[in-house]
């Protein structure tokens, strides 16, 4: 098992009536590269920022390598943070910004200038020391933004939605460049986003928020094929969710009374006899017709709509009156589909997970 | 290609039309009357300064050119002791105003409820609708021997004597500081504003204690304001004649006070010449201080992604 860098432990913080953070534990290895993922005012920033030093918990504790630094303030903290809107100091030039936490610890003026140096070749933006701030490009500046904050050689590095301002084409360049580089330099990464794409392109490991709590923390594939509750099932890409009662449970799978359904789909964890749960499955894991192979779930079902959306097709197809799904299949496997037709449609059990409710 | 090229033909048919040069000057007549008024009121003031200056006698229809007002004023020791005392007292005031002004502007731009920010603003610039000479004589009965300020200092026991607030450089100090100071505040305030609360988290994130975030990141980004507050405050002073007249009750000398004696004695010609003396002293100074502020300028301007 890896160093812990970052730990949090049950830790809460309550601006006036609103409880932005709940009771948040959480464990960050050395060199990997965490995501903290969820909507907008789920607490994901307020939680760096606390790793950070720039807000303090209500409750609970702040490690840092192992020594508690809960109430440290930022500036004596070995964390470096990059900021949604960058913060650059629009009256240095870019050598200035990047040095700027060197000249504080005083350095020598040589091994300022060589650290900068290197950090600028680092983030690809050699011969750029001179310039000021505001003849740089969006993305130039998000690369001085990182420059500035890992010439410090932080403990941890947090980015708080750094890519958020970028147009769509720079932000992927920039999603597989800071992957890239946290690969070389082999630092801690936290970075906050509420965009699931990004987490999952990005994380070792992501840890998905919702008002306040964690729900789930795992590994970008797992959080995708198995996730814990609803909320993260839903947020993290798209799925169906057939709610019923549990009928059956048997040693690899549990079958789930929807309706008149008998659905097969399997769990993590306990599930008792009897229990409300809910079914979650992607529409990419719907299969209908000849692609569906050996599997109890199989029904008749009847196309509703069509909409071509380029290499696929998604389709919503009715099983019995009651339920609804959305299918995506590839475009070529769904030629001469149209509203009106009846199909088998099914899934395999492994491809479906049982949330408890 | 060839939209595009037709496109951009057409524009430029329409541009060289008479109504495009019509809509192209249609500001000027704007512009106008402000420019016939300072050409009349002040340019042509000037120039009959300038030469009135040189020859004193032209009303009088005896015209004859002489530097004598020029040569007084430039030779004799006495007024450059004024000169001296007029700058002194422009950069003591501004500095007092600046000490003052400065963190009010910071404290007002924390203030985070509407209504108190409101009412911080009302204390401070209402007594700009007040008449400076209203503003003067109150600090006159403030701080005169029998004023309020004496009154309080000999109960307390911090002195016997009353201390002579009035009629004496202090006094001209402590009242234009008053006057001078929203002056001061506001350019501050509107860059303060302009400051966005993660530049300094970001210092505070790069190691930076409060006093190194201010030193180095506050102060530089509100130098801007700081330069035009100081101007604005230095050249009111340097150029003040109802409260340091009234305030220095005729004992301290400076340029304004000068002019105005010189006036009412019929000396036109000396008082064009000071007159004109201190208008280059004021536009040197502003030069000086502009070059400065566009330096800071340049560097704070600030561009977010």
């Amino acid at each position: 098992m890896a160093e812990i860098d970052v730990e949090l432990r049950e830790v809460s913080k309550r601006f006036g009536e609103v409880l932005a953070v709940d009771r948040v534990s959480l464990q960050i290895r050395r060199g990997e590269f965490f995501s903290l993922l969820g909507p907008s005012g789920c607490g994901k920033t307020t939680t760096l920022r606390m790793i950070g030093g720039l807000e303090f918990p209500t409750a609970g504790e702040v490690l840092l390598r192992g020594a508690v630094v809960t109430d440290l303030p930022a500036y004596r903290r070995a964390t470096n943070m990059v900021f949604q809107h960058l913060a650059l100091f629009p009256h240095l030039t870019v050598f200035e910004n990047i040095a700027f936490g060197l000249r504080l610890r005083r350095e020598p003026e040589a091994q300022i200038a060589h650290k900068v140096d290197s950090v600028l070749q680092l983030v690809d933006l050699p011969g750029y020391a001179s310039r000021e701030i505001h003849q740089l490009s969006g993305g130039q500046k998000q690369r001085v933004a990182i420059a500035r904050a890992l010439v410090n050689e932080p403990a941890v590095l947090l980015l708080d939605e750094p890519l958020g301002a970028l147009d769509l084409k720079l932000r992927i360049q920039m999603q597989t460049e800071l992957k890239a580089l946290q690969h070389r330099v082999g630092t801690t990464f936290i970075y906050v986003t509420h965009d699931q794409g990004e987490a999952l392109t990005m994380s070792d490991r992501i840890a998905v928020m919702n008002e306040g709590r964690v729900e789930q923390v795992a590994s970008s594939q797992e959080i995708y094929t198995r996730p814990r509750t609803r909320f993260v099932a839903g947020f993290i890409g798209e799925a169906n969710f057939l709610d019923g009662q549990v009928a059956e449970v048997t040693a690899d799978a549990v079958c789930v009374n929807v309706g008149p359904l008998r659905v097969w789909a399997t769990g993590d964890g306990a599930i008792a006899q009897d229990a409300h749960v809910t079914v979650s499955v992607r529409p990419e894991h719907v299969k209908l017709g000849t692609a569906l192979g050996a599997t109890p779930n199989r029904w008749d079902a009847r196309v509703l709509d069509v909409t071509f959306m380029g290499s696929v097709v998604r389709a919503k197809v009715a099983l019995g009156d009651a339920t609804v799904l959305t299918t995506e299949l590839q475009s070529d496997a769904a030629a001469g589909l149209g509203p009106g037709a009846i199909v088998t449609a099914g899934w395999a059990p492994q491809q479906a997970v049982v949330l408890v409710r | 290609m060839a939209v595009l090229a037709r496109a951009s033909g057409e524009l430029r048919q329409r541009r060289g039309g008479w109504r495009a040069t019509a809509r192209r000057y249609a500001h000027v007549p704007l512009l106008a009357p402000s420019v016939l008024l300072s050409l009349a009121v002040f340019w042509v003031c000037m120039a009959v300064l300038l030469v009135m200056s040189v020859y004193p006698f032209l009303a009088a229809g005896t015209p004859r050119l002489t530097w004598a007002a020029w040569q007084r004023f430039l030779v004799d020791p006495f007024y450059h002791g004024i000169v001296g005392t007029t700058l002194y007292m422009a950069v003591v005031v501004t500095a007092f105003s600046l000490a003052l002004g400065y963190p009010t502007a910071y404290a007002i731009s924390k203030i985070q409820r509407p209504g108190w920010a409101l009412a911080a603003y009302l204390i401070l610039f209402a007594p700009i609708l007040v008449s400076v000479v209203v503003r003067t004589y109150g600090w006159l009965l403030l701080l005169g021997n029998t004023g309020v300020v004496n009154w309080a200092l000999r109960t307390v026991g911090l002195v016997r004597e009353p201390v002579p607030l009035i009629f004496n450089f202090t006094g001209i100090i402590i009242a234009m500081v008053h006057i001078l100071l929203p002056f001061m505040v506001f350019p501050i305030l509107s860059v303060v504003g302009q400051l966005t609360p993660d530049l300094k988290e970001a210092a505070a994130d790069l190691g930076a204690n409060r006093w190194q975030t201010f030193r180095r990141v506050t102060l530089p980004l509100t130098l801007p304001g700081v330069i035009s507050g100081a101007q604005i405050v230095f050249t009111l002073t340097i150029s003040a004649f109802v409260t340091p007249f009234l305030m220095g009750g005729g004992k301290v000398q400076i340029l304004s006070g000068l002019i105005y004696r010189d006036m009412e004695a019929v000396n036109l010609g000396f008082a064009s010449a000071v007159a004109l003396i201190l208008l280059v002293l004021a536009a040197v100074i502003l030069a000086a201080s502009n070059a400065l502020a566009r330096r800071a300028y340049k560097r704070a301007e600030v561009e977010r992604v």
